[in-house]
């Protein structure tokens, strides 16, 4: 990659940082600054299922199980045993992982679209488990009272992270954090390895990668950052229902990672731009939403399958070839 | 009689046993064959529904190549398209199911055009994506139009019937027969026929039949069509029993799903032995289990099959 | 059934060729030896060990690599990418020191540039090293797919029909090299049609046909042996008789 486009695309990220940070201060009101937090949520949760389908190459249908299960799992370790915030969202982060372990190696093995009714099985058993263990979760009349964030230690000094400009910022750490993972991943030895098992997984095979365990691998990463993001949700909103299991959950992501652009560093955010800020800016329309939304995402499947970031990729690829011969990044 | 003192939730259509609202029987100590009786037929009935879901499901499987995300809301438009004739218009319940029947026939046309047929050339793997976004599309138009209250479809068969050892309602002994009737239909058609056999050709080998001269486009659209036809019915007969919600298709085409994959995808008798099996499993696990988790058993099914026999479904085995 | 009571041997550092008419059963017996497919029957071995029941991605580790016939590159990858990816033995190091950009993770950078850099020298692909693979002239892209297999330092290198598609030049440019492979200790197997080729560097020949072994041994014994005429000329003489009856 030349030095042009290199210089170029880090500063077009050190802009967009300053951007973000900058946002709350642009964005006085609540309820925009509301749409914010909403924003950097939904950027996890694009992220992290940007890897199952980008990376990995398979469509999750049931990616809401791991969200509502990190809301919940934190809410049940804040409120009814105790812990204290700062360790019930880690604890939730670790159990999304062991369950997307379990449900990642079984279905694994599958491929396509038997990998994706496999999964929204899944989702659907825990839909109904959190839905009908009512002494645990209260079942459908919601979770209600989780206790809010509280940096600091109990007795010393504490800082609750509870308005939205906090909140806010607290997020974007979490996506700082989660986005620095994910691209140290990608441009590693680890993340060639995907590339390889994804492009051609014969080949990869060939020299010695056991294309499953990667598989294995790259989803329970996903999982943890989709439990992440469902417990920022609960100790934000402070209510979680068994809604948050629904199928809403798992096709927005969707919807997200494929208008935005799947398999690359930019598209997740693009794409909860998109369905973030959209669906709030047309609230009161109510389920007509859902209608274009997912007419959206027809309409892209049919004309711009590789979704808006490759592109942006591509047209600027092509541009710059036009100026000078050699190769380009990543955005 | 049973030991709660009233044989299970009668509900308003006075059926034997509606198992559906049968709170947990766990307490009896001894088989009430009364219960189980009812529990079968019940399960036979819910079944019949399933298997005439999957057998569209699995045609349209096996001919194109397609696992269609959106085939439970063609049950959801039948009923809903049966209840706009029959109770907003005031039609009678036989002839507003015929037409609801060959409207959503219609409805699944200009759906295949949309979402199936422009990516059996270019990405076939694209239609997971494409009909799973057409079914959001309709499910929620559904919604946007007649709101998410339940909504009620009536019929003239609500009598219950008494058959020896058990009572049911006549809509119920309808499902039997019109499931069955249509089966039998349609075994004999694919049989018999010469479109049938055409059908059956270009299930088998593609390729071969496109040589032989037959017109695939149009075997997929007359699949298609039959496929979600079979749905609708379903979904006009079923939605009788209890309510209409504009997601009804969701919990449907995911059974369909478990049957398919239980009975074998691309064939028609494993739809049928399938979606009858899943249907009396549930209903027993309903009644002696409970209500609220037989669902879990339908998915829990799919996923040790799905996993037990992967290569059943991916072809040749690789190392 | 595609390959019927084949038994084969390879020694250490000979290059073995496999050749026979197309449909043959020699791409099937790669498959079979690497793991790609499994065998309904029979037994494996390498180096003493048996690896019958092994996957295809774990007898690579061994050091048992192949290239396949058309699709042994990364297209959308540059040469150098490529023999990066390829070098997985080296790049299976840590995940969590990938995360956290330790020393270790430098160091095995460097030294799989290092490697890299060499196997591109070696193969002469050095100065096309930031051309994208899919636009690698046709020669050059054979040269990569056995660069990628060099990267993964092999013990056995099976090259499916390395030769296939390329001029006389090239041929004569893929003996040399594959001559200087040999050098290097790598033991090769070699499924190939292009005779001059075969015959050319192989020290020893196993000749298939519909699934089985009709011949084995030295290249020039086999250029004699009477079977494999038949085989391979037999259609010529069947319509030499048919055009002198008249």
């Amino acid at each position: 990659m030349n030095r042009a486009a290199r210089n170029r695309r880090n500063w077009t990220r050190f802009l967009g940082l300053v951007v973000a940070l900058l946002l709350p201060i642009v964005f006085q009101d609540a309820y925009l600054r509301n749409i914010l937090v909403i924003f950097g949520i939904y950027c996890l949760l694009a992220l992290s299922l940007n890897i199952i389908v980008g990376y990995i190459g398979e469509v999750s249908l049931g990616h809401a199980a791991f969200f509502g299960l990190g809301g919940y799992a934190s809410a049940i370790l804040s409120k009814t045993v105790g812990f204290p915030v700062l360790l019930s969202i880690p604890s939730a982060v670790v159990i999304s992982g062991i369950l997307g372990l379990f449900i990642g190696y079984l279905a694994l093995r599958l491929r396509g679209p038997y990998f994706a009714i496999t999964t929204l099985a899944f989702a659907e058993i825990i839909r109904l488990i959190v839905t009908n263990w009512v002494d645990l979760t209260r079942g459908p009349l919601g979770f209600t009272q989780i206790p809010p964030l509280v940096l600091g230690i109990p007795g010393w000094f504490e800082f609750k992270v509870m308005s939205e400009l906090r909140y806010y910022y607290f997020v974007l750490v979490l996506v700082g954090l989660v986005f620095l993972l994910i691209y140290n991943v990608v441009h590693s030895p680890t993340g060639r390895t995907f590339l390889a098992i994804r492009e051609q997984e014969p080949l990869a095979r060939s020299v010695g990668i056991n294309p499953f365990r990667y598989r294995v691998l790259a989803f329970v990463i996903s999982t943890m950052i989709a439990g992440l993001a469902g417990a920022a949700y609960a100790h934000f909103f402070r209510i979680i229902s068994p809604d948050i299991n629904m199928v809403y959950y798992s096709a927005i992501p969707l919807m997200m990672v494929m208008v935005g652009g799947r398999g690359t560093l930019l598209g997740p955010f693009l794409g909860a731009l998109l369905f973030a800020v959209l669906p709030e800016l047309f609230r009161t329309a109510g389920t007509i939403r859902m209608v274009f939304f997912a007419s959206f995402l027809l309409a892209t499947i049919v004309y711009m399958p590789e979704g808006i970031a490759v592109k942006i990729q591509t047209f600027i690829r092509d541009w710059e070839t036009k100026k000078s011969p050699q190769e380009l990044g990543d955005v | 009689m049973s030991l709660l003192g009233f044989r299970g939730g009668m509900d308003p259509r006075q059926n034997g046993v509606r198992s559906m609202s049968l709170p947990t029987i766990g307490s009896t100590s001894m088989i009430d064959l009364d219960l189980l009786v009812i529990q079968l037929a019940n399960g036979l009935v819910i079944g019949m529904g399933y298997t005439l879901v999957a057998i569209g499901l699995t045609m349209v499987f096996g001919i194109l190549g397609v696992l269609n995300f959106a085939h439970g809301e063609f049950f959801m438009l039948g009923a809903f398209v049966a209840y706009v004739f029959g109770e907003l218009m005031g039609w009678p319940y036989v002839v507003s199911s015929v037409v609801a029947i060959v409207l959503v026939m219609a409805i699944s046309f200009l759906f295949e055009l949309i979402s199936v047929r422009p990516f059996m050339e270019r990405d076939p793997e694209m239609t997971l994506l494409s009909t799973f976004a057409a079914s959001l599309i309709l499910m929620n138009l559904v919604e946007v139009i007649w709101g998410n209250t339940p909504l009620p479809l009536n019929t003239p068969f609500s009598k219950p019937l008494d058959l020896l050892f058990l009572v049911l309602t006549a809509q119920r002994i309808l499902i039997l027969l019109v499931g069955a009737v249509g089966v039998i239909l349609l075994g004999l058609f694919l049989k018999f026929t010469k479109m049938g056999k055409v059908i059956r050709a270009t299930a088998q080998n593609k390729k071969a039949s496109a040589l032989v001269g037959i017109n695939i486009k149009k075997v997929y659209r007359l699949t298609f069509a039959a496929g979600t036809g079979l749905a609708a019915i379903a979904g006009v007969l079923i939605a009788p029993l209890s309510n209409l919600y504009a997601s009804m298709g969701q919990g449907m085409v995911l059974k369909g799903f478990v049957v398919v994959i239980l009975g074998g995808l691309a064939s028609v008798p494993g739809a049928i032995l399938g979606g009858l099996t899943l249907g009396i499993t549930e209903a027993i696990a309903a009644g002696y289990v409970s209500s609220a988790w037989k669902d879990v058993i339908g998915f829990s099914i799919l996923i040790i099959i799905l996993l037990l026999r992967p290569q059943g479904l991916m072809g040749r085995r690789e190392a | 059934m595609a390959l019927r009571e084949v038994s084969l041997e390879v020694q250490p550092h000979e290059i073995l060729g496999i050749i026979g008419p197309n449909g043959a059963g020699k791409t099937t017996c790669f498959n079979i030896l690497t793991g790609f497919y499994s065998a309904t029957s029979g037994t494996v071995f390498f180096e003493g060990q048996e690896v019958s029941s092994m996957p295809m991605e774990k007898r690579a580790l061994l050091g048992m690599v192949r290239t396949f016939q058309h699709t042994s590159l990364f297209p959308k990858l540059t040469v150098y990418e490529n023999v990066l990816t390829a070098n997985y033995k080296m790049n299976a190091t840590n995940l969590l020191h990938h995360i956290f950009r330790s020393g270790a993770f430098k160091k095995t950078e460097r030294e799989l540039d290092k490697k890299a850099m060499e196997v591109l020298e070696f193969l002469g692909l050095r100065e096309q090293r930031d051309m994208m693979a899919r636009n690698l002239p046709y020669g050059s892209q054979r040269k990569l797919e056995i660069a990628n297999a060099l990267a993964t330092d092999p013990k056995l290198l099976l090259l499916d029909e390395p030769a296939a598609g390329m001029d006389p030049v090239e041929s004569q440019d893929l003996m040399r090299l594959i001559k200087e492979i040999q050098k290097r200790g790598i033991t090769i197997m070699l499924v190939e049609h292009n005779m001059k080729l075969v015959m050319g560097i192989c020290d020893r020949l196993v000749v298939l046909n519909y699934g089985s072994k009709i011949a084995e041994g030295k290249p020039k014994d086999i250029a004699q042996n009477p079977d494999v005429i038949n085989v391979y000329l037999g259609k010529k003489q069947d319509s030499f008789r048919l055009k002198n009856r008249g």
